[in-house]
């Protein structure tokens, strides 16, 4: 049992030596261009509070939106919708174009 | 409709940082092979299987005259928040609850009493585990479907079968009374992690548990998404390979060891559901009283508590399962085969926990 200890012991000292550094700042905002026909999704580090500008292209209309963040925007053929927002809390987030194409991931810490 | 994190909440987590993953991968390997070093060398656990516990069907009555309540709106949360994570949590803190709480056990009062077949063992409720977790991770709109299926399956079990159907066959409750078995107020962990009785299916079940939030991560990276695979596929296949390294592993012992592998489901569960507990159990309770526009506070979300919870979770489930293996493989195998006869299981215990802090980082 006392090994037990010794071990879980040594298993919470080596989680709280690894807290999460400190994010910097916000700079200037996050540019994205985004394709609805060639989808290829990425994840893209954000930093809380950064302002976000998304323009997303499509052929066909579709509806876009960015999960957490209530925006929505419509993509019409020809015709690029531009997304702007921040976000103000951590987490990742999808940004979709229905029904389920995932065109990028934000990260934001 | 677009497929949200688990079923509802539209946030997932951070990945966690690399180093924290590799960190605790070396933990994990370090802690398996000194437990195997160090501890004991003859069997302490034995099995005591925690006492039956009354059968209280008015609390029955009253969680079914509840759900008459219960909002529309409020059904997706009710059950991938509450009844999925939050019964799987109150298991592990008070014991099997879900045995106490499951309305549709109503059903066995009036039961023919049929025997239930000893060969169908818990191959149904792993069955029912993984049409859950695929509404949950694939097709979140089918809920209503699957909850008229469920109820209909379960009267239908405990008019004919009686309890021994919900206590064998009803996934909620096979996964509410595995992980009720870690509970501390209910006796030493260890005694009744023992006591688990090997089924037909036993393994099934445990590899639904993993493999399911093992897709529940690969599920939504984008590298996933680039690859364009179905999910129902990636989430059977996720299944198959949980069941699939675990039988070469364990070839010898079966499912004799399958309740080792109860801490890492736990562990790996609160490690993917503690956010949304944390975040859109708020906004449940919020719905179950009827307010729609209610915003959770994110405060439990934070991501250094975030992080350590879930490598927390990860490490702690590893280490219960590797001495709640070490003991049992103590009483199966022969003195002179003691240490090497565990060593393929440890190896298999340390690739899951590393999958899985991997597959919590992965992008």
């Amino acid at each position: 049992m006392r090994t037990l200890f010794a071990l879980l012991t040594a298993l919470l000292v080596l989680a709280g030596c690894s807290s999460a550094p400190q994010a910097p700042p916000p700079a200037g905002p996050l540019v994205l261009r985004l394709s609805v026909d060639q989808a290829s999704p990425q994840r893209v580090e954000a930093v809380r509070g950064q302002a976000v500008e998304l323009t997303v292209t499509s052929e066909e209309p579709v509806d876009v939106h960015v999960h957490g963040v209530d925006v929505l925007a419509k993509v019409e053929s020809g015709k690029p919708a531009v997304l702007e927002f921040t976000v103000d809390r951590t987490g990742t987030f999808d940004v979709e174009a229905h029904p389920d194409t995932l065109l990028v991931q934000l990260v934001v810490r | 409709m677009t497929v949200l994190a688990h079923g509802v909440g539209a946030r997932h987590d951070l990945p966690l940082p690399l180093d924290l993953v590799l960190q605790g991968a070396a933990v994990a390997l370090l802690a398996s092979f000194l437990a195997l070093g160090l501890l004991w060398t003859k069997p302490r656990f034995t099995a005591a299987e925690p006492g039956p516990d009354r059968d209280r069907w008015p609390v029955r009555l009253l969680v079914a005259v509840g759900l008459v309540l219960v909002p529309a709106p409020a059904w997706p949360h009710l059950v991938f928040v509450l009844l999925w994570f939050g019964v799987a949590v109150l298991s592990v803190l008070l014991g099997p609850v879900w045995r106490v709480l499951n309305p549709l056990r109503l059903a066995a009062l009036v039961t023919l009493g049929r025997p239930y077949p000893e060969r169908l063992g818990h191959w149904p409720a792993a069955l029912g585990l993984l049409a859950f977790t695929w509404v949950e991770l694939v097709e979140p709109d089918a809920l209503p479907w699957f909850l008229v299926g469920y109820a209909v399956v379960n009267v239908a079990g405990g008019v004919v079968f009686g309890r021994t159907w919900f206590e064998r066959a009803d996934g909620f409750e096979v996964f509410s009374t595995l992980l009720g078995r870690l509970s501390p107020l209910r006796g030493n962990p260890f005694r009744a992690l023992v006591a688990t009785p090997v089924r037909p299916g036993l393994v099934a079940v445990v590899a639904v548990l993993l493999g399911s939030t093992a897709f529940d991560s690969v599920g939504s990276t984008p590298t996933w998404e680039r690859l364009s695979v179905p999910d129902t596929a990636g989430l059977v296949a996720a299944v198959a390979l949980v069941a699939g390294t675990y039988l070469p592993a364990c070839r010898s012992f079966g499912g004799q060891l399958a309740h080792s592998m109860v801490p890492i489901v736990a562990g790996y569960v609160v490690a993917h559901y503690f956010s949304l507990l944390a975040v859109e159990g708020q906004r449940a309770v919020a719905l179950l009283f009827g307010a729609t526009g209610f915003v959770p506070d994110d405060t439990l979300a934070s991501p250094v508590l975030v992080a350590s919870v879930q490598v927390g979770a990860v490490l702690a489930g590893h280490l219960l399962a590797v001495v709640s293996a070490h003991d049992r493989a103590l009483r199966l195998l022969p003195p002179s085969r003691h240490l090497t006869g565990q060593v393929p299981l440890l190896v298999l215990m340390v690739g899951y926990t590393s999958g899985g802090l991997a597959l919590l980082f992965a992008g």
